[in-house]
């Protein structure tokens, strides 16, 4: 990567005070539906139509409309959230471990270890994420764990180059070296004194993909190669599409799919972006 | 920089392309072809698929050397019943209506013309008998693995009312296949789809026409991007600065698909101020929308970027000696800022250049337009491995060649992207 | 700066196109399905077909006219046919020509005469099993030695036999002279001609195949009014008539009148809908969502009527149906295992009375173009009154569970899990399996839903690998035994008889109705149908009603189902 110089007091996007707290509660909210959704099963019946008519607009028999075969929509809505943490939670956390780890394997250990994972991640970094990810759907067949496998596939990169700096930069500094001379276990020195210093940047790359990761999802459903028997936001959008929900000027479940996967984003994204108070770029 | 110099830079360079670039070959082949996630033939033919389509994929998918769909033609009489015929270590095993296994016989190190002997004197139940007539040129030893390897995951079954054919194959091992695609890749053969037509030829047509789209997008969000950047750095920090930015980041929030699925409904199927499809005729004013969407969408992020680039470039020494000096504002960021962050402005415009190749998928599916995306997406879905493989090696090759071209340019350009030990 | 260059954007012209500013000469088309191949061995597709129309010519074709167009000369001039039904001669126009329009050109001044060669060494390279063709399915068992060159086509030694019967045909195929072609089947056919008149008989030139190779599916070359102008495969192809066409004689006035033909795929059907209101497309056949918009109530919407749009009807001589695979081990009908053949009988009868039929009308033909089938012959066939209907086409969950329980699988205990494969993503096709499965959960059945394209669809059914799925045949000509024929023993995959199923008695019974003049069919087709609707290899839903939007500009169009697009019966005029 090209070096930029450090910035030091570049004014900070970060929301603050009243905007963090909206955040945080929007998140709240969402983490209760998905709550809702999976402990306590509301809306897990979401699949069978019923005996509801088609294409309902927003009413008394169902909040939010009914989709082309009478599914309750609010059922998919709400069912959509356990979801998206779920692809989120998992695609996310499955890039933050593989990369982070070896990122600090990789710039701990100089030598063939730490060349082979370079070059490895060249290797993916050089295929457009959206290539790899088709690649890997097709592959593996069009489902969630394809999903997931390709999305952390495509992540891990970044997380790893940036661990693997910080890494390497810290392994140099006084303190570490004093723990090495005095004959502390490499685990212990990793745990104990580098890891602290790499959560508030985790923080933010695990916002970063669970973010992309439910970004993903939207599009690979569009494009037909999502999971076919989840109820999910990108699920609702792509129907939206197939079943021209606008040209017969059904707004519904195209706003309510958009808006909730617009929300979580934003709250995710806000919240990973507060945790890390200085900018601090690094050179690779 | 002198000449001998020069040279082992360059040969550097190709060196470490080439390296790269075996490494997305190597990438490619775990990934489609090593069965890693699953076989990819049973992976297109879905479940339960016949020997004959099986084998025939296979060898076109370079997995076996040879496939004999009719090796025997076999024919079950008596009364009417039924077989399941399933390749075992130690032969073919035969086995009744109800699963209980009647027979097996050894194939390992025999011939064909043996093996049809064999099934014809089997002493079978209820006066069943086996007709094993040889067809094609089915002669000489068999391969021990070939009866495997014909029905690998597959099912065969002789009944008295239909003939059965029995398969022969010989496979090819991974070391082969992965050298005969490396060769295949480098030469830039790429062979033909699934549909029959010829992949390097679609990839050059398609890509060109993915290019028209990007093209213009990529400029206009670039012009778009640094005018929204200019405009929140020279107010970094003040409301207006904070509230493009939390509209930018509201904007990025909300998917894409939502994003192209408004704007057509509203400007293309609602108030018709734009056609409906793209590409018909293939004009820039069929492309209108999509290149707008598009540069809509991809200038937020870019405004984030750029604005970062900037302000880190405005608090630069010179800068702020220039400031210090007096200089107008106007003055300061054309000739200060602007001339300075341009090398990393530049380089992140350049960065993008590879991937307008690829085209937007989803501009593409929804506005028709037969560009590299929509080839893609056709091929994930048909499962045409041969050309996500084409695909995917040419993007990432350009991709490479393009950085290790922006990484020699901005060390040429820039003296403080020099690597260390050139001469100034 | 920014600003003024934002505004030169903006100002080009952006209207969509209006009709004013189509020249008059030029129709468009959105098809809904792929044209991947101009080579007349993947005429099965409809895209393909489609697109193949305009190039290629056959013998005869279908007159201009509706389902009951009679079928005209077209290469042939005139034919003779033998008392017994089973030799033909066809004598062949003089000016029939092939026009080459690709560098560099075959023949001088890039025209041949078609004879009667080219006619066996078309239909000879259908039958040619190294071409994987996948038509051949409407030439088998018809024509002497055709069968067995196919066999021979298998062979080692197939080179060998491809040079000898290209020069010198099969003893039920040959060229007498340059215009005379002798033609001799195995049993008479009444139906011969409207065979003949199918995409798969069409005639082109042996030396564009020779040339070309693997690119002759991007490289036709026919003797029809029409060449290949530009073609991006899978997506689209222009169409311009050939210079110095013979010409052809209508009703109303020269065919062939349209100068450009655009083809282009479209796959959203919502899409095409939009196209054609925006007066796009020239012609719509409109589909589940254009239904509540443009056809409420099954009759054309006020604002289509006010510009001139037409509405064109016709019940088309199809049937939708949900089939089994009578070979597979769990629905089918297995040799040796009488008890377990009962069962499973019963367990198709079950699933034929839990099938959502109200349901399918509603999602999938919008209660208006499908007509409920109450058995196996569409109406629209002359001899359909006269057949037993099936009574297990009928909703009725008691007598489900009932049949059920006889097989020993009460509430669908112990029962096997079935397995739907869809033939596409799209969402007709969701909806499909969403709704089996749901129907087949009210009497306990377990249905995993399994999706594929339509070729990997195609693929399995013809390898017989597909469990249940639904099919929809339409009648390549008026003949029930078209649609029995999709039952014959003899036509097992890879042919067309999908499901499998073979009934000795069944395939005696319709062996002796194809010679039977018309009078005598009856009780014979009676009878066959009859055992079709106890053995219920497939359940018939419904019969699709032809539905046609035509825009005010688009003349002379008539719905033929065995002929969809003849556009040079079409004329355009100024708009």
């Amino acid at each position: 990567m090209i070096s930029l110089t450090q910035s030091r007091s570049i004014p900070d996007p970060a929301a603050r005070g009243k905007g963090l707290l909206l955040a945080w509660a929007l998140l709240g909210l969402y983490l209760f539906g998905a709550l809702l959704a999976s402990v306590f099963g509301l809306g897990d019946d979401w699949a069978s139509g019923g005996d509801r008519a088609e294409h309902l607009a927003p009413g008394a028999a169902a909040w939010l409309g009914t989709d082309q075969l009478g599914r309750d929509l609010a059922a998919m809505t709400l069912q959509g959230c356990w979801t998206a943490f779920m692809i989120g939670g998992f695609a996310a956390g499955g890039a933050i471990v593989l990369g982070a780890g070896l990122g600090l394997l990789s710039g701990w250990y100089h030598g063939w270890l730490d060349r082979f994972v370079l070059w490895l991640s060249t290797a993916v970094s050089a295929i457009p994420g959206i290539v790899l990810i088709l690649v890997i759907a097709a592959a593996m067949g069009p489902g969630l764990p394809a999903l997931i496998t390709a999305f952390i596939a495509v992540s891990w990169v970044g997380v790893y180059r940036i661990v693997r700096a910080e890494t390497r930069r810290l392994r140099e500094e006084e303190y570490v070296r004093t723990a090495l001379a005095c004959g502390a276990r490499t685990r212990s020195i990793l745990s104990r004194h580098l890891l602290p210093q790499f959560l508030p940047l985790i923080a933010v790359q695990f916002g970063l993909a669970f973010v992309g990761a439910i970004q993903a999802e939207a599009v690979l459903s569009f494009l037909g190669l999502g999971a076919p028997d989840l109820a999910s936001w990108g699920r609702m959008i792509a129907e939206a599409w197939t079943w021209d929900d606008l040209g017969h000027g059904r707004w519904w479940r195209l706003s309510a799919a958009s808006l909730a996967l617009a929300g979580l984003a934003l709250s995710v994204q806000t919240l990973s972006q507060s945790g890390v108070r200085r900018r601090r770029t690094s050179t690779c | 920089m002198t000449a001998p110099r020069a040279l082992a830079e360059l040969s550097r360079r190709v060196l470490r392309l080439a390296m790269q670039a075996l490494g997305v070959v190597l990438l490619l082949f775990l990934i489609l072809e090593s069965g890693v996630a699953g076989d990819p033939a049973e992976r297109a033919l879905g479940d339960r698929p016949s020997v004959r389509r099986l084998g025939e994929l296979r060898v076109e998918l370079g997995y076996l050397r040879s496939f004999q769909a009719e090796a025997l033609r076999l024919r079950l009489r008596g009364a009417p019943a039924r077989l399941s015929l399933k390749p075992h270590p130690d032969g073919l095993q035969l086995l009744a209506l109800d699963g209980s296994l009647l027979a097996t016989l050894p194939v390992k190190g025999i011939s064909v013309t043996d093996f049809a002997a064999n099934l014809r004197t089997l002493a079978l139940p209820q006066s069943m008998q086996i007709d094993a007539e040889l067809r094609g040129e089915g002669t000489g030893i068999l391969p021990a693995s070939g009866l495997r390897d014909a029905l690998q995951s597959s099912q065969l079954a002789i009944d008295s009312r239909l003939p059965a054919v029995l398969p022969w194959a010989e496979a090819r091992p991974g070391w082969q296949r992965f050298f005969v695609q490396c060769g295949e890749l480098l030469r830039f053969d790429f062979g033909r789809s699934l549909d029959g037509q010829l992949v390097g030829r679609q990839l050059r047509e398609r890509g060109l026409r993915s290019l028209s789209l990007a093209l213009p997008a990529l400029i206009l969000s670039s012009l778009l991007a640094l005018a929204a950047a200019i405009f929140s750095a020279r107010r970094a920090g003040l409301p207006s600065d904070r509230r493009l930015l939390r509209l930018g980041a509201s904007v990025i929030a909300v998917s894409g698909v939502s994003w192209v699925l408004l704007l057509r409904g509203v400007f293309a199927a609602q108030l018709e101020w734009f056609p409906v499809v793209a590409w018909d005729p293939p004009s820039l004013g069929s492309l209108m929308l999509p290149i707008l969407i598009w540069a809509f969408l991809a200038a937020w992020p870019d405004h984030q970027i750029y604005r970062h680039i900037l302000l880190s470039e405005s608090q630069a020494t010179h800068v702020l000696a220039a400031r210090a000096r007096g200089l107008a504002p106007r003055e300061l960021w054309l000739r200060h800022v602007l001339r300075s962050a341009s090398a990393g402005l530049l380089a992140h415009f350049v960065l993008a250049l590879p991937f307008l190749v690829l085209g937007s998928l989803i501009l593409e599916q929804i506005f028709v337009v037969p560009g590299l995306g929509a080839y893609l997406v056709d091929a994930a879905r048909n499962a045409d491995a041969a050309v996500l493989r084409a695909a995917t090696f040419l993007l990432a090759l350009i991709y490479l060649v393009a950085q290790e071209t922006g990484d020699f340019l901005s060390s040429r350009l820039d003296p403080r992207f020099r690597e260390a030990g050139g001469p100034r | 700066m920014i600003a003024l260059a934002a505004l030169a954007l903006f100002a080009s012209p952006l209207s969509a196109s209006t009709p004013q500013d189509q020249t008059p000469s030029v129709a468009r088309f959105a098809l809904a399905t792929e044209p991947q191949s101009f080579d007349p061995l993947h005429s099965d597709q409809t895209g393909n077909q489609v697109v193949q129309r305009q190039i290629f010519e056959g013998l005869v074709e279908y007159a201009p006219g509706g389902a009951d167009a009679p079928v005209q000369g077209l290469l042939a001039e005139s034919w003779t046919c033998s008392a017994d039904g089973r030799r033909w001669q066809f004598l062949l126009r003089e000016n029939a020509q092939f026009f080459d329009p690709f560098e560099p050109p075959l023949w001088p001044g890039a025209r041949r005469r078609v004879q009667a060669q080219d006619v066996v060494q078309s239909w000879l390279r259908m039958a040619d099993v190294r071409q994987a063709p996948r038509g051949y399915w409407a030439f088998e068992g018809l024509i002497e030695g055709l069968d067995g060159w196919r066999d021979a086509s298998t062979g080692s030694d197939a080179a060998a036999q491809w040079e000898r019967v290209s020069r010198e045909g099969v003893a039920g195929l040959r060229a007498i002279d340059e215009r005379t072609l002798e033609v001799r089947l195995t049993r008479a056919d009444p139906w011969f001609l409207q065979r003949l008149a199918s995409a798969y008989f069409v005639v082109y030139p042996a030396e564009a195949v020779a040339r070309s190779g693997k690119e002759f599916l991007n490289q036709p070359v026919g003797s029809g009014p029409y060449f290949l102008g530009e073609w991006t495969p899978g997506f689209g192809a222009v169409m311009q008539t050939v210079p110095d066409w013979r010409g052809q004689a209508l009703p109303q006035g020269p065919a062939a009148s349209i100068q450009q033909l655009r083809f282009r795929y479209v796959a959203e059907a919502s899409t095409r809908t939009l196209l054609f209101e925006q007066g796009e497309i020239d012609r719509l056949p409109p589909l589940q969502d254009a239904f509540a918009r443009l056809l409420p109530d099954g009759r054309l919407a006020e604002s289509l009527q006010e510009r001139g749009v037409r509405m064109l009807e016709v019940d088309t001589p199809d049937l939708s149906m949900l089939c089994f695979n009578m070979l597979d081990p769990d629905v089918g009908d297995l040799p040796g295992d009488p008890q377990g053949n009962l069962r499973r009988r019963k367990l198709r009868q079950a699933i034929a009375h839990a099938f959502p039929y109200e349901r399918w009308h509603r999602v999938i033909r919008n209660q208006a173009w499908g007509l409920p089938a109450t058995g196996f012959l569409p109406p629209a066939l002359v001899d359909a009154a006269a057949v037993p209907p099936c009574e297990y086409r009928r909703h009725d969950l008691a007598a489900a569970r009932k049949l059920l329980a006889q097989a020993g699988w009460a509430d669908g205990r112990g029962a096997p899990r079935l397995r739907i494969e869809l033939g596409g993503t799209d969402p007709v096709n969701e909806a499909i399996g969403t709704m089996f499965r749901e129907a087949m959960a009210q009497i306990g059945l377990e249905v995993q839903v399994v999706r594929n394209t339509w070729p990997e669809l195609s693929a399995k059914m013809q390898n017989g690998e597909a469990q249940v799925f639904s099919r929809a045949w339409t009648l390549d000509w008026a003949d029930p035994v078209n649609l029995l024929e999709t039952f014959h023993g003899a036509n097992l995959a890879p042919g067309i008889n999908r499901c499998n199923y073979i009934s000795p008695a069944f395939d005696r019974d319709l062996d002796a109705l194809r010679a039977q003049p018309q009078e005598l069919r009856a009780p014979l087709l009676a009878r066959a149908v009859a055992r079709l609707n106890e053995d219920l290899p497939a359940i018939p839903i419904d019969h699709r009603k032809g539905y046609l939007l035509v825009q005010p500009w688009l003349k002379d169009v008539q719905i033929n189902p065995f002929d969809p697009f003849p556009c040079k019966y079409y004329r355009v005029e100024a708009h």
